[in-house]
């Protein structure tokens, strides 16, 4: 969408907070998930951590945050008008993504093969915890797949790239959802 | 004939007819969606000697039939492809045909679950109905196993609550008179807002079918560790229950943001509409409650296909309990809080008198809303400690104050009025009166000792009978009377609003008084046999719950009625102030030709009282925002 005027600008930037508030509810709402779960992991499990990878954990983190990261720069990129810019963040974002789920398939592949029973409490919420995000995961990924070919399709100009910027705000949360289970299974 | 179309997206041209209507493409594409996940689990499951359809393969079929179903109703056009930068479609602005597809219009997308709630409550009514028939008796009649009985039980519970008194007054009466009411021409998330409504459907037809995979017998609460014993049924209640969840979730968020962001000028917070102020606060109760609840009912879910043991009798069945309540108790409220707010929508109108103490009303919304929260384990004093119990029973009773709000604004709004009795009118008195009696009882059930005896008796279920059917669905039967000229230009018959109305009143109250009476007398719930010596009284209750289901059937036939072919009314039948009668009737797609400004309060009534609502002359000044 072409802004053509300064009211318009103007209108369009009021229109735009506007929307980035009420999708602000829209995670706020998801991020309650992400506190039940990290209850349950407590109410199941007390503070027991169970035997999964650390180092597994951790590159889950860094790795899903330098995806959330490529994914704020596409939407920065969007501000400037740089489409080649877009494009590529939003793939590397995408790439990372894939490259968390599976390193946290691989934990789960890890744990199995460890021998551990699966319904030691703290393996259990590990279990429906991890799975919660990875269901996040796959919808991020569309979301993320979805921006991109929209912006190959139609662009993304400075003044409107709202389905962009909403994007990185999902895969923000979805970042920052990990970090929190991060902390509550890996470290606490 | 062909039906006008608005032009949505860039290029409405290239909209190509579907060769199916879109619900049958719905249910076709819903049937390839569950055959295609359930071969794949099937595929994916290690075991090979596996009927093709397992508790796994039944919940991945689920989640397939969903995508197919809303990706049929619409969302493949209309979502998926914009998403991706292809144009989207047009969309019916006018005919029938329009309420049976995708909509962004909030008045069809209202009526749409308008549509789906009452015939929810019809299907919940003839469960109640034949639930009364069993317990007519002292022996098996109907059902000749406990277990049927009490699946019945949960059906009916589970679609009253997620389905009739969730959705009625937020997704229904919320989406077509909230936009109107505060004076913008859209929601603010219509794209949404359109699919959310089709996941209704949806979850009745999979509550409603639930019993085709096993029996359950846990009530609409999915209570373990019985949950864990249970039939595979349970499993299409947690997900018949997710999907309507998440269609209110996304009403409460669309509904939101559009009070937040959309008022038009002047409506500022000391103007807006109680009506409006009470869908504001559901709204914040169900974008934090309901997800809590979905993922406490999907961890029960995975606790039953996985299996694993988070809830079950080697995990931590109170868990669930807690979990249960945190959002079970706000869910009373999210209710109820409509039903106060409508109150003091139809009160100063029908009695031409400013309404008393406007702020207290809207505080009282605000601080049950608040308050919510901090009660639910009343609900749990059978097992807690009694240390544990005294701020639950603390703030129970304090939440009677704030709810006292809305009653201190209506009885002084009738003060001295010049009360016009009409249907509506005479159905906010009923409600009051329905609603105290929830309320008095409530009292007692928070005071410990007296809960410990009534606790599991039907003295709990006349309990929140009063506060459910008698507080929202008689409001809710009120606003439909009091907004009928307004969704169709037509109006009711009084003689029959008002036969209606006493009917449903007099039959509610012998229903419901007898199960405290019952209660007292040691009627337990959940179960279909009891005691010889209960079943006079029994017997009677069922009576007089036949009749209150044939004047719930009256009172909808005469709305089809009035709606359809009831005869044509002035714009603004009520004089009311508020908004939405600033429009014509039914209100046109884009609601106001021009935006109205608001200049005072829609509430004070009286000589010389100058217009709240201004409408600017100039195109200029049509563009709203908050003042």
């Amino acid at each position: 969408m072409s802004v053509k005027s300064p009211v318009a600008a103007q209108e369009n930037g009021l229109e735009i907070k506007h929307y980035r508030a009420g999708f602000s509810l829209f995670l706020i709402s998801q991020a309650v998930v992400f506190m039940v779960l990290i209850a349950v992991r407590y109410l199941i499990a007390g503070s027991k951590v169970g035997p999964y990878s650390q180092w597994l954990g951790a590159a889950v983190t860094v790795v899903m945050l330098w995806s959330a990261i490529q994914a704020k720069r596409a939407n920065l990129a969007a501000d400037k008008g740089d489409h080649e810019a877009i494009l590529k963040r939003l793939q590397g974002a995408f790439w990372l993504g894939v490259l968390a789920f599976l390193l946290v398939v691989l934990t789960w592949v890890g744990v199995r093969a460890g021998g551990y029973p699966i319904k030691l409490p703290s393996l259990e919420v590990f279990w429906v915890a991890t799975g919660f995000w990875l269901v996040y995961v796959l919808l991020g990924l569309f979301v993320l797949f979805a921006a991109r070919s929209r912006g190959i399709r139609v662009g993304y100009v400075p003044e409107s790239h709202w389905d962009l910027e909403a994007s990185s705000r999902f895969w923000s949360l979805v970042a920052l959802g990990w970090v929190a289970l991060w902390v509550a299974f890996f470290l606490i | 004939m062909a039906q006008p179309l608005t032009k949505e997206g860039p290029d409405p041209e290239t909209r190509r007819v579907a060769p199916l209507p879109p619900v049958l493409r719905g249910f076709l594409w819903a049937a390839i969606g569950f055959i295609v996940f359930a071969a794949l689990a099937a595929w994916l499951d290690p075991s090979r000697v596996s009927p093709y359809i397992t508790a796994v393969g039944a919940v991945a079929g689920w989640f397939g039939a969903m995508i197919g179903w809303l990706l049929g109703i619409g969302g493949y056009e209309h979502v998926v492809k914009p998403m991706m930068g292809y144009p989207s479609p047009a969309v019916r602005t006018s005919g029938w045909r329009r309420y049976y597809e995708y909509a962004l219009d909030h008045k069809v997308i209202g009526i749409q679950y308008l549509g789906a709630s009452t015939g929810t409550f019809l299907i919940a009514g003839l469960i109640a109905m034949a639930m009364r028939f069993q317990l007519m008796s002292y022996r098996p009649t109907l059902f000749h196993y406990p277990q049927n009985y009490l699946n019945a039980v949960g059906i009916h519970g589970t679609l009253m609550m997620f389905t009739v008194a969730t959705v009625a007054m937020v997704g229904g009466l919320g989406n077509y008179f909230v936009p109107l009411m505060i004076g913008t021409r859209e929601t603010m998330f219509p794209k949404a807002s359109g699919m959310s409504v089709w996941l209704v459907p949806l979850g009745v037809l999979t509550v409603a079918m639930s019993p085709l995979l096993g029996q359950w017998t846990t009530g609409w609460r999915g209570y373990e560790p019985l949950a864990s014993s249970d039939g595979s049924g349970l499993l299409y209640y947690y997900l018949g229950v997710f999907a309507l969840t998440t269609s209110s979730l996304i009403v409460a968020i669309n509904l939101t943001a559009t009070i937040l962001f959309k008022r038009t000028r002047g409506m500022t917070w000391n103007r807006l509409p109680l009506f409006a102020w009470g869908i504001l606060t559901v709204s914040l109760l169900n974008i934090i409650w309901l997800p809590e609840i979905q993922t406490t009912f999907v961890l029960g879910m995975l606790d039953k296909v996985m299996p694993l043991n988070l809830f079950n009798v080697f995990g931590q069945p109170l868990g669930y309990e807690y979990l249960f309540w945190l959002f079970g108790h706000p869910e009373v409220y999210i209710v109820v809080l409509p039903a106060l707010a409508i109150w003091s929508e139809i009160i100063p109108v029908m009695g031409r008198k400013s309404l008393f103490a406007r702020p207290i009303a809207v505080l009282g919304l605000v601080f049950v809303m608040l308050l919510s929260g901090m009660v639910w384990a009343h609900h749990m004093f059978t097992m807690m400690r009694f240390s544990e119990m005294l701020p639950f029973s603390f703030f129970t009773e304090m939440i009677s104050i704030p709810t006292g709000f809305a009653y201190l604004a209506v009885i002084g709004t009738l003060w001295n009025s010049r009360l016009r009795l009409t249907t509506p009118t005479l159905l906010v008195l009923m409600s009051m009166f329905n609603f105290l009696i929830g309320g008095l009882t409530g009292l007692f059930l928070a005071d410990v000792p007296a809960n410990l005896q009534l606790h599991n008796t039907f003295f709990v279920v006349g309990h929140f009978h009063y506060t459910i059917i008698g507080g929202m669905v008689f409001s809710w039967m009120a606003a439909m009377y009091y907004w009928l000229p307004k969704f169709s230009g037509r109006t009711y018959s009084e003689f029959w609003g008002k036969l209606g109305a006493i009917w449903v009143f007099v039959a509610f109250n012998a229903t419901f008084l007898n199960f405290f009476i019952l209660g007292l007398h040691g009627m337990n719930r959940w179960v279909s046999v009891y005691p010889k010596y209960l079943q006079p009284e029994n017997f009677w209750t069922s009576i007089a719950a036949f009749f209150l289901g044939a004047g719930f059937a009256i009172n909808i036939i005469h709305i089809v009625w009035a709606w359809m072919k009831g005869p044509k009314v002035k714009e603004n039948p009520w004089d009311a102030k508020t908004l939405e009668w600033r429009t014509s009737s039914p209100p046109p797609t884009k609601n106001f030709d021009t935006l109205p400004v608001v200049v005072g309060s829609f509430y004070t009534y009286g000589e010389g009282v100058p217009d709240p609502v201004e409408i600017p002359v100039s195109e200029m000044e049509t563009k709203g925002s908050p003042g």
